[in-house]
């Protein structure tokens, strides 16, 4: 008895050993020499990170909500393919400009809603005056409200600033079959084409939602207010869609998958999958080998991982995609006194003063010192593009060979000490940066910074520190009666809500901007600058108008701009049809165009 | 003390049990700011502008006892909250990801506590021999393997080396269509038990596949606990007068161990058991990440990741729940087992 | 005639990691048939040692290093080499043959079981055949006085049963019943000697003076006196009728008056069943009382063997003096040993009892003391004589 226990101890003793040489066997090859079978034919499932937010059009501001909300949804016009600029027909058949301040879109007849309903202008006027209606804190609709109202939100302090007979007059049936929209002010069409094209502007079935008990569409008197600000589950639509396109919601299990499926009667012709799966794992192992098993076709692939797909033949690997992002280490001109994060608070060689960064040789200097290839290669892996202001690649108004920082520590030095009238140099400083714990490439980006300083000058001492998010969100946006937040500087990135250059400088340098706001940075002079390149008609004035703003933003750095990166799609070799418009949200692409065979 | 009253007074017990953790709980939240708490709501940059307003519509600034009431004036109402990490009620959530957790827990409970309890004694019975150290050098390294390193090994070989033999998640796509389409009765949501009551096969093997690896991964790293507790309880046993008279009668080694050691060293395991149990029902956030078996832990790291609230106070009240009744369970087995032991008498 | 138990030259070692313990060393003893022979001596002198020997239970890291342990078989007439025995055989005999009482009778009995299950148990292990010939009469009554429709029934299933039992009968260990014995729920067939052992235990509680023995059988350890609790064991202990009772410090766990019941029950026990008992005590006083020789062991050796009105009258070796100076009697001053009981790791060279020895000489520190006769049964090992 004795003896047989024993043995079977030391069996899995040396089955416990083996494993361990075995597990770098498995590693090594991850099985990816084999071929990719053909599975789930007729299928598209995809792995991502991500939750859905909420399926509501007006509510969602997520990628991964609004991916969703475009394969149920339509919205009155498309992109055409890659273009951001130019248009196809969607639910609207035509529109014209009405005047410089109002728009028309002709509604198309015959559409269907998967519930049965029929598409009509009411249908399209009741959408956009439920965004206004709703238009919920954190939400998207403020690119309605903005155009529209005249103001960014419907509310102030908890109280709602607007009438139902402004929103009512906002949104018009005219015709019939139009439906009008007429804005507070001069408003560029190209702009409010862009804004709609978005899963915001995805259409809405009238009848159906007031049968749900939405908000039945009447302005007249104060009901609507009630259907002001709700919280995400007072509206039916959160997890329920009822649209016109190609997918219809089958069952969301929140946290495991969303599954989709054909709309056979889509007006555009039934689409190429019957079923779409989005499934979220967390793992990235097993997304892996998940696409390599082709039980997915299509996984997302976070850039630190990317090489391990790189050498596998049966992927279609797409790359070097602008996507309409950046990156940016912003500086805070008027930083809480009460910071521990800067030392003594003083110019004593033992802290920076709250103001350190007012002074501009400070910003420049550390804009030179910055090792900008370093973090290309680290942090990005060699996939981005420098920039040298938040314009980003894709947008109008973007030119390459417009001024842009590089590292030269001699100058970088030269201007440091000229900062704070000489004595910089001579008493040093210490402040500490933080990045958000597991985010190794902001990580990357503050150890590039604080080497390079330390370089030049061994008294220009930064140290780092890790901090939850949500912390370092509450750090950035927020302000006291003198002062803003306690970080001396701060990491965050930009995704485009359209793409047009003003959705991108606004934030960054308009001085009540998203982010320049929080770091007192902004000028009158340059406001003014962005205010009238805000509505410019494309073309080479507003992109002259655009290299100005670039050149004031290097004249004056309001942040150290990162990189813009470019991403990477990998499918099995059995999708087809990917095409790149940055304005998709999710990253499988123009799914309805795609296509799934065995050859 | 009789069975009934003996229960009643338990349950009655909960109460303050409850109201403690949710005090304790919702203080510890109070370390976050308004504006911490409030980017739950926030899912991008362009909506930060908008956190005084969130703040203002879900009260965070308010005082502590002021944000204590209203969330307890809701749960007398019977509503636990809203759970925004998965859109959905805080309650409906519970039994959402409670039938994942229980499967994995159902199946491993057992594997461990068998296989801990027997290597355990056989461990002890034989102590210090080879089979003593093998199982005590397999109870350390099952111990130490952190658990993402196993679950990442398991599935590299039993999905990516044998390719798709046993793979992530709970069911297959076509499994997953098929039990929610109309004709599957979703009794219970824990899978292998729903197909069992469909008499649906394809669906119970599924189930079984998927099950595998995960359950290994939370039994290896929980059976070392059993099995080494076991050892030095039964260790303790054999050292005991009975031992010895029971070998002066002439019992055979075997029924020594088996009858007279075995018995009175399982009277701890029993307690151990029961917490494992209800810690396993709470969720294994690893192993069920890993194997996107998603169920109570994913749920609860991912609402405390993102300092969702009322899903974690939720999840608290969940577990305190869980852990009173399984104690519960625990007291009522104990008298079973040891008839020294009488309900809310303790020893005698 | 022959001595029931014959020991010579045994030594019991412990291999600690301090070092080897010599717990005993070199012992010779015998046990006479229907005698009760006490060994006394101080905590730790090796007393349980030798008692578990015999029985060859000395616990780990402990082990028998040489010696002989001659037990005289009645049946057969001839002496078994304890030490020597197969491992089956030498379970056959404990609890049957050698039985033995613990000290404690708390820790003795198992606190999950019931007394009648612990009892049972003893009946089960060494009297199957017994049993199953009784339960095999029960089914012989059952079927020849068995009537009505519930009988005829049952009949062919009692016929059945019947013939299990007869094969156990006939051979303890027969195929079938031990096949039927490890499947579950046939297992269950053989209840009817489980049946039988319990009613055998009642009679051995009853025997033991237990009142309300048959509720006593069905009740759990802590539930029962000290008192009771002792009687439960030393009825375990003879449940089979051994030739040899070993009873370790039967009563020092017991209060004065319950001591004395139980010192009457052993003296009872000797009467009636006529069983040699090994009395251990360290108590002079109780192995006056029941013993009818008595030895004295000091640090694993022994000192002196002598029929016990000669011990007390008599004492020859200096220990045993010490001894019956400590007893603490009415009228007497009480006089403790001077210094501490031998080191057993690192035991004194020569007489181990030199270093507190009153008479001790050169040479006790050199040479250990055979054991001798010096007059008819008594034997002393000292160089005194
Ligand atoms: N487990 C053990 N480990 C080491 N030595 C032991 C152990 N058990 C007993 N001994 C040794 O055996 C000697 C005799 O013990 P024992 O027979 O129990 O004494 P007694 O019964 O006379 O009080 C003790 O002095 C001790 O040194
Ligand atoms: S041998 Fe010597 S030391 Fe030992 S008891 Fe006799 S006299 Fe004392
Ligand atoms: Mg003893």
């Amino acid at each position: 008895m004795s003896k047989m226990f024993s043995k079977m101890g030391w069996i899995i003793v040396a089955v416990l050993c083996l494993s361990l040489v075995v597990f770098p066997a498995c590693t090594g090859d991850g099985g990816g020499s084999e071929p990719i079978p053909y599975l789930h034919d007729g299928q598209f499932i995809q792995q991502t990170i991500g939750e859905v937010d909420s399926l509501d059009p007006a509510w969602g501001y997520d990628t991964a909500s609004g991916e969703q909300t475009d394969y149920i949804y339509d919205t009155l016009l498309s992109y055409d393919q890659e273009s951001t600029t130019d248009f196809i027909t969607g639910l609207a058949t035509n529109w014209t400009e009405v005047s410089t301040t109002a728009m028309k879109f002709h509604i198309a007849s015959g559409i269907t809603f998967h519930e049965g309903g029929n598409l009509t202008a009411e249908d399209v006027e009741y959408t956009f005056e439920r965004a206004l209606v709703q238009d919920r804190a954190g939400g998207p609709t403020w690119m309605f409200n903005y155009p529209l109202l005249g103001k960014f939100r419907t509310r102030s302090a908890g109280n709602i600033t607007v009438t139902g007979a402004e929103i009512d007059a906002a949104v018009e049936i005219v015709d019939t079959d139009w439906v009008q929209f007429n804005f507070a002010f001069e408003f560029p069409a190209i702009q409010w084409k862009q804004i709609l094209v978005q899963s915001w502007g995805s259409i809405l079935d009238k009848e159906w939602c007031v049968a749900n008990g939405e908000w039945d569409g009447d302005l007249s008197g104060e009901g609507w207010k009630a259907y002001n600000n709700p919280d995400k589950q007072d509206s039916y639509l959160y997890n329920h869609a009822n649209g016109t396109g190609p997918w219809k919601l089958d069952l969301w299990e929140a946290g495991e998958y969303i599954r989709l499926i054909a709309n056979d009667d889509y007006w555009r012709g039934a689409p190429p999958f019957d079923t779409v799966i989005t499934q979220w794992v967390d793992e990235w192992s097993s997304r892996k080998l998940t696409l390599l098993n082709g039980d997915a076709d299509h996984v997302y692939v976070p850039r630190a991982y990317i090489g391990e797909l790189l050498d596998i033949d049966d992927l279609l690997k797409i790359s070097a995609l602008p996507e309409l992002s950046n990156d940016c280490l912003f500086f805070n001109m008027n930083i809480d006194p009460e910071s521990d994060l800067i030392g003594s608070g003083m110019l004593d060689g033992e802290g920076i003063p709250s103001d350190f960064f007012t002074d501009i040789h400070v910003r420049k200097g550390f804009s030179l010192a910055f090792d900008y290839d370093t973090y290309l290669a680290d942090a990005l892996l060699g996939e981005g593009t420098m920039l040298g202001s938040p314009l980003v690649n894709g947008l109008a108004g973007y030119d390459p060979d417009l001024p842009k920082y590089e590292q030269d520590l001699v100058e970088a030095a030269a201007e440091l000490d000229l900062a704070w009238g000489g004595n910089l140099t001579s008493l040093g400083f210490k402040f500490t940066m933080v990045y958000n714990s597991g985010n190794i490439p902001r990580k990357t980006a503050c150890e590039i910074l604080a080497e390079a300083l330390y370089s030049i000058n061994p008294l220009y001492q930064v140290s780092i520190l890790p901090m939850a998010w949500p912390t370092i969100l509450d750090n950035i946006f927020t302000e006291t009666e003198t002062s803003k937040g306690p970080l001396p500087l701060f990491q965050i990135g930009w995704i485009a809500d359209y793409p047009d250059a003003d959705n991108f400088i606004t934030p960054f340098m308009f001085s009540e901007g998203d982010f320049a706001y929080f770091q007192d940075y902004g000028s009158p002079t340059v406001d003014a600058m962005i205010e009238a390149a805000r509505f410019m008609a494309n073309g080479p004035a507003r992109d002259a108008a655009y290299a100005d703003i670039h050149n004031a933003y290097h004249d004056d750095p309001g942040g150290i701009m990162l990189a813009q990166p470019l991403g990477r799609r990998f499918f099995t070799k059995y999708i087809s049809g990917f095409y790149f418009n940055p304005t998709i949200p999710g990253t499988p692409g123009p799914l309805y165009e795609m296509s799934k065979s065995e050859s | 003390m009789e069975l009934r009253a003996y229960i009643a007074r338990r349950l009655l017990l909960l109460i303050p049990v409850l109201f403690g953790v949710t005090v304790f709980i919702f203080a510890i939240t109070m370390f976050f700011s308004p504006t911490e708490r409030a980017t739950l709501y926030v899912t991008s940059p362009q909506g930060m502008r908008d956190l005084p307003s969130i703040i203002e519509q879900y009260g965070l600034d308010r005082p502590f006892f002021v944000q204590y009431g209203t969330w307890l004036n809701q749960v007398f109402h019977g509503n636990l909250g809203w759970s925004n990490v998965v859109s959905m009620p805080v309650g409906r959530a519970i039994f959402h990801y409670l039938p994942a957790t229980l499967e994995l827990a159902i199946f491993a409970t057992p594997i461990i506590i068998l296989t801990g309890i027997f290597f355990g004694s056989r461990a002890a019975a034989h102590k210090d021999k080879p089979v003593d150290h093998a199982t005590r050098v397999v109870a350390i390294l099952g111990w130490s393997l952190p658990t993402f390193w196993l679950g990442l090994l398991l599935m590299m070989i039993f999905y990516g080396y044998f390719r798709g033999l046993l793979p992530p998640g709970r069911l297959s796509s076509a499994m997953e269509i098929m039990v929610t389409s109309g004709d599957f009765i979703r009794y219970t949501r824990i899978n292998t038990l729903d197909a069992i009551l469909n008499l649906n096969g394809p669906v119970l093997l599924d189930a079984l596949r998927h099950l595998i690896l995960p359950v290994i991964t939370i039994s290896t790293v929980n059976v070392a606990f059993i099995m080494r507790l076991m050892r030095s309880s039964m260790l303790e046993s054999l050292g005991k007068g009975y031992i010895l008279t029971a070998r002066a009668k002439g019992v055979q080694e075997k029924l020594v161990i088996s009858k007279h050691a075995r018995r009175n060293a399982l009277i701890p395991v029993i307690t151990v058991s029961g917490y494992l149990f209800a810690a396993l029902a709470g969720g294994a956030v690893i192993t069920e990440t890993i194997f996107s078996f998603k169920g109570m832990g994913w749920w609860a790291s991912q609402s405390a990741l993102r300092l969702d609230i009322s899903s974690v106070l939720g999840f608290a009240l969940f577990m305190a729940v869980m852990f009173v009744l399984v104690n519960l369970v625990v007291d009522i087995l104990y008298t079973r087992v040891d008839p020294r032991v009488r309900l809310g008498g303790g020893v005698q | 005639m022959k001595d029931l138990i014959k020991i010579r030259d045994l030594a019991v070692r412990f291999y600690t990691y301090e070092g080897i313990v010599y717990a005993i060393d070199d012992l010779d003893l015998e046990i006479r048939q229907g005698e009760t022979l006490g060994i006394v001596g101080e905590t730790g002198s090796g007393k349980t040692m030798t008692a578990l020997a015999i029985l060859r239970l000395i616990p780990y890291p402990g082990k028998i290093e040489s010696g002989s342990i001659l037990f005289f078989d009645k049946s057969i007439d001839q002496e078994l080499e304890l030490l020597k025995l197969r491992d089956d055989r030498m379970r056959s005999i404990r609890g049957n043959r050698i039985s033995m009482v613990f000290q404690e009778p708390g820790a003795a009995l198992n606190p999950v079981y019931t007394i009648g299950d612990q009892i049972s148990e003893v009946f089960l292990l060494h009297r199957r055949r017994e049993l199953a010939q009784r339960a095999k009469q029960r089914l012989d009554s059952l079927l020849s006085d068995g009537n009505g429709l519930a009988a005829g029934v049952k009949r062919p299933f009692w016929g059945w049963q019947r013939r299990i039992y007869d094969k156990i009968a006939k051979e303890s260990h027969a195929f079938e019943p031990r096949l039927l014995g490890r499947l579950p729920l046939f297992r269950r067939l053989l209840w009817r000697m489980g049946y039988e052992a319990k009613l055998l235990t009642v009679d051995m509680l009853k025997d033991v003076e237990i009142p309300d023995a048959a509720r006593v059988a069905v009740q759990y350890p802590h539930q029962l006196s000290g008192g009771m609790k002792q009687r439960a064991v030393i009825a375990m202990a003879l449940a089979c009728s051994p030739e040899l009772l070993i009873a370790d410090e039967p009563t020092t766990s017991l209060d004065v008056t319950i001591q004395a019941q139980m010192l009457e029950l052993f003296r009872r026990i000797k009467v009636d069943k006529g069983a040699s008992i090994l009395f251990i005590t360290h108590n002079l006083g109780v192995a006056s009382e029941v013993c009818d020789r008595v030895a004295v062991m000091y640090a694993g050796r022994l000192c002196e063997v002598a029929p016990v009105g000669e011990m007390f009258v008599h004492p020859l070796h200096p220990y045993t003096k010490a001894l019956l100076n400590a007893v603490p009697m009415p009228g007497k001053k009480l006089e403790t040993i001077p210094g501490v009981l031998a080191d057993a790791l690192n035991p004194p060279p020569g007489c181990r009892f030199h270093p507190r020895c009153p008479s001790a000489m050169p040479i006790c520190g050199q040479e250990r003391a055979k054991l001798k006769e010096v007059s008819k049964d008594h034997m002393v090992a000292c160089h005194l004589y």
